[in-house]
């Protein structure tokens, strides 16, 4: 393997940690604080996404201020779900899961009906850079980098703010801080709200490398689960490492089965995102196989093997 | 145990009675629909068996369903023209989707993996199998004769000249050493074999499950849904008894599975498909996810109310001399009208969590209960009249209307 050729082996995997990560921080947040699996995660994804569409196509925004709109659009939604139907499931997990199923249905059914179900998609103006013989999109690195902020912004969120101590005070014990005077239902609002806006966050980074379509959710709804499963009860920890773990994974033998079936190392300009979707099923069902074994011999998941070593 | 009582065998009167005259009472068209129903209805009895009894929420029943079908098609279709049984492809199909049920369960419950994670994992699974029976289009995917086409969905291959029935998925199709000729089970004008085929095997999983909940195996379980600590406390071990129904319920769901490849003579990835997963965790929830009927009941309502939601256009063409806000209210409408399925069962869902946690069965059948004289001497004596007029309209002409 040439020097060139393990570059761009890097940077795939840098890209598939990229994605695990932008597609389970929302989760992940929503799951660790509030124990809640919420099955629409994938459609807030989505309409995060069709709000970059609508700015671009039809207010005739700047793409970066689609970018900026989406997270606030579908944290206004989330908060919206959270007030009229998850407040009144608190405490029954499996409800929850199914009524935000319900939700997911929904909103799938919605934006199908507002929009049309075609694929469209979003234009945008970066270009590829050269690693030896290979190019690669320059959006990629942008959406590392993006990623790398969120989770950042996430952590000083949570660390070092007033909202950030109240929060993990209202998980840590609901009936304590509720007694300190912390409005606690407001709480769980807001932190599902903001992993709504997460998700939008993501939906949005993403459309313009994929297909806008009301479906699009779907698609990756199973490996933010994986992801957040394998990577246990600490938030940001356990997220990282398993999307770091499973992105490796992902990556290379999606790159491994690529070549086996021919298409080969080279991508044709920008909008080709060969790791998601059908073409890459490899590696995702190497990602399954592997989440399954690993979670057999870590129950608690990556961080909480390490928060047991400790 | 408890006696059956007489509320129970009117029940059992007011369901039986009408789906036995079913073939002669309507058109093919009726006995074929209502065979998918039930057949639906097999997938949310497993459903209904782990989740109601076990309190394990599997949304991957559709994983061992699929397998199955895929399964019983692969075998099928390579060894109905040699052998013209298709005995080897159910004990196939069977087999693929008991053993696929035991290996996830295993590292599931071994992995002391808990309920909603359960879930998740369960999920996932019929989520990569979709994935991976949609790219499996190219020309290496081929067993045999089948041929598994992707999204196209699975078909057998051979001499173009050959009759295009060849290369369906062969009905259940039973030819035993006594038997002078192979007997297929179909629908259509001529038979209603494949009908009651599908009635007899729901019939019987339903009595198999009752008779299996009631086993040690059952009461452990529904010990393990109340208090699984307690259960374990108690010196059983819980994972074993996890496995051993999630297994059975695997291999429940995969027999639902060839039934639908041989009801449809096709099975495409679709039936490893979130929309599929979904409904089929909809027919439960609205039937009543702690009765064993409430499975066949929501696959019922659902059905007809998915299929009747699809059919209907409203408007018609929309004239162009309509004002403007008009047809664009109109053209709404047909749009709404047009996504309904997948609305109706979000709206199914949300609206049974929210408000109706038991579903339907339960408060109908206690409806049944408090007015059972009246079933007994006004509902049964109507439904015998109702479906005795239909056969000798049917088959005699006989119509009073």
């Amino acid at each position: 393997m040439s020097l060139d050729t393990l570059g761009i082996v890097a940077l795939e995997i840098l890209n598939s940690i990229t994605i695990l990560v932008l597609l389970a921080l929302g989760l992940a947040l929503i799951f660790g604080m509030m124990r809640i699996v919420n099955l629409a995660q994938g459609e807030f994804s989505t309409a995060g996404a069709f709000t970059v569409l609508t700015a671009v196509r039809y207010a005739h925004l700047p793409l970066w201020a689609g970018m900026l709109l989406a997270p606030l659009v579908v944290g206004a939604i989330g908060i919206a779900i959270e007030r009229l139907i998850i407040r009144r499931l608190y405490g029954r997990p499996l409800d929850v899961m199914l009524a935000t199923w319900g939700v997911s249905l929904l909103l799938i059914g919605l934006i199908t009906v507002i929009f049309g179900a075609v694929t469209q998609g979003i234009p945008f103006a970066l270009g590829n850079f050269q690693v030896g013989r290979y190019s690669y999109p320059e959006y990629r690195i942008v959406m590392t980098s993006v990623a790398a902020s969120l989770m950042l912004g996430v952590y000083l969120l949570f660390r070092y703010t007033a909202f950030g101590r109240r929060a993990r005070a209202t998980i840590a014990n609901p009936q304590m801080a509720s007694a300190a005077g912390i409005n606690t239902p407001r709480m769980f609002m807001l932190t599902f709200g903001l992993g709504a806006g997460l998700a939008g966050a993501a939906g949005a980074i993403m459309a313009p490398i994929v297909g806008v379509v009301p479906t699009m959710g779907v698609l990756y709804i199973a490996r933010a689960f994986i992801t957040v499963v394998v990577g246990g009860p600490v938030v940001l920890l356990g997220t990282l490492s398993s999307a770091s773990v499973l992105g490796f994974i992902e990556a290379l033998i999606s790159r491994f089965s690529l070549f086996k079936i021919g298409t080969g190392g080279h991508c044709a300009p920008p909008p080709c995102e060969i790791s998601i979707g059908g073409s890459a099923f490899f590696g995702q069902i190497a990602l399954l196989i592997f989440a399954i074994v690993l979670l057999r011999l870590l129950p608690q998941g990556l961080s909480g093997f390490w928060r047991e070593r400790e | 145990m408890r006696r059956p009582s007489s509320t129970e065998a009117l029940a059992a009167l007011l369901l039986l009675l009408p789906l036995l005259a079913v073939p002669w009472a309507f058109k093919p068209y009726t006995a074929n629909v209502l065979a998918v129903y039930m057949i639906y209805g097999i997938l949310a009895l497993s459903l209904s068996l782990i989740w109601g009894y076990a309190g394990i929420m599997s949304f991957g029943q559709t994983a061992f369903f699929g397998i199955g079908a895929y399964a019983y098609g692969a075998i099928g279709l390579n060894l109905v023209h040699r052998t013209h049984q298709t005995h080897l492809a159910l004990l196939g199909g069977l087999l693929a989707a008991t053993l696929l049920a035991a290996v996830v369960g295993y590292f599931m419950f071994y992995g002391r993996i808990s309920d909603v994670y359960a879930s998740i994992i369960t999920m996932a699974l019929t989520l990569v199998l979709f994935a991976f029976a949609v790219s499996t289009g190219g020309d290496e995917w081929v067993i045999g004769v089948a041929r598994f086409g992707g999204f196209n969905g699975m078909f057998g291959q051979g001499e173009s000249s050959q009759n295009i029935a060849n290369f369906q998925i062969p009905p259940v199709t039973v030819w035993l050493p006594g038997m002078a000729a192979p007997f297929p089970f179909k629908i259509n004008r001529e038979s209603a074999a494949g009908y009651f085929l599908v009635l007899g095997v729901s019939g019987v999983m339903y009595v198999l499950a009752r008779a299996l909940l009631a086993s040690r195996l059952g009461r452990v379980a529904i010990g393990i849904r109340e208090n699984e600590a307690r259960v374990a406390s108690l010196g059983y071990d819980t994972r074993f008894y996890k496995l051993a129904l999630f297994t059975i319920a695997g291999a429940i769901a995969g027999l639902a599975g060839m039934l639908f490849a041989a009801w449809g003579r096709f099975v495409n990835p679709d039936r490893f498909g979130l929309g599929f997963a979904a409904s089929t965790v909809v027919y439960v929830l609205l039937g009543g996810r702690t009765t064993l009927l409430g499975g066949f009941v929501g696959a019922a309502i659902m059905g007809y109310l998915t299929s009747y939601l699809a059919e209907i256009v409203p408007f018609g063409t929309i004239p162009g001399d309509t004002a403007p806000w008009i047809a664009a209210l109109m053209e709404g409408t047909r749009r709404i009208v047009r996504e309904a399925p997948l609305l109706v069962q979000g709206a199914v869902l949300v609206g049974v969590v929210l408000a109706l946690e038991d579903g339907i069965t339960p408060p109908l059948f206690r409806l049944l209960k408090r007015h059972a004289r009246w079933g007994w001497w006004i509902v049964l004596p109507a439904v015998i009249f109702y479906f005795g007029h239909r056969i000798a309209c049917q088959q005699a002409d006989l119509c009073l209307y």
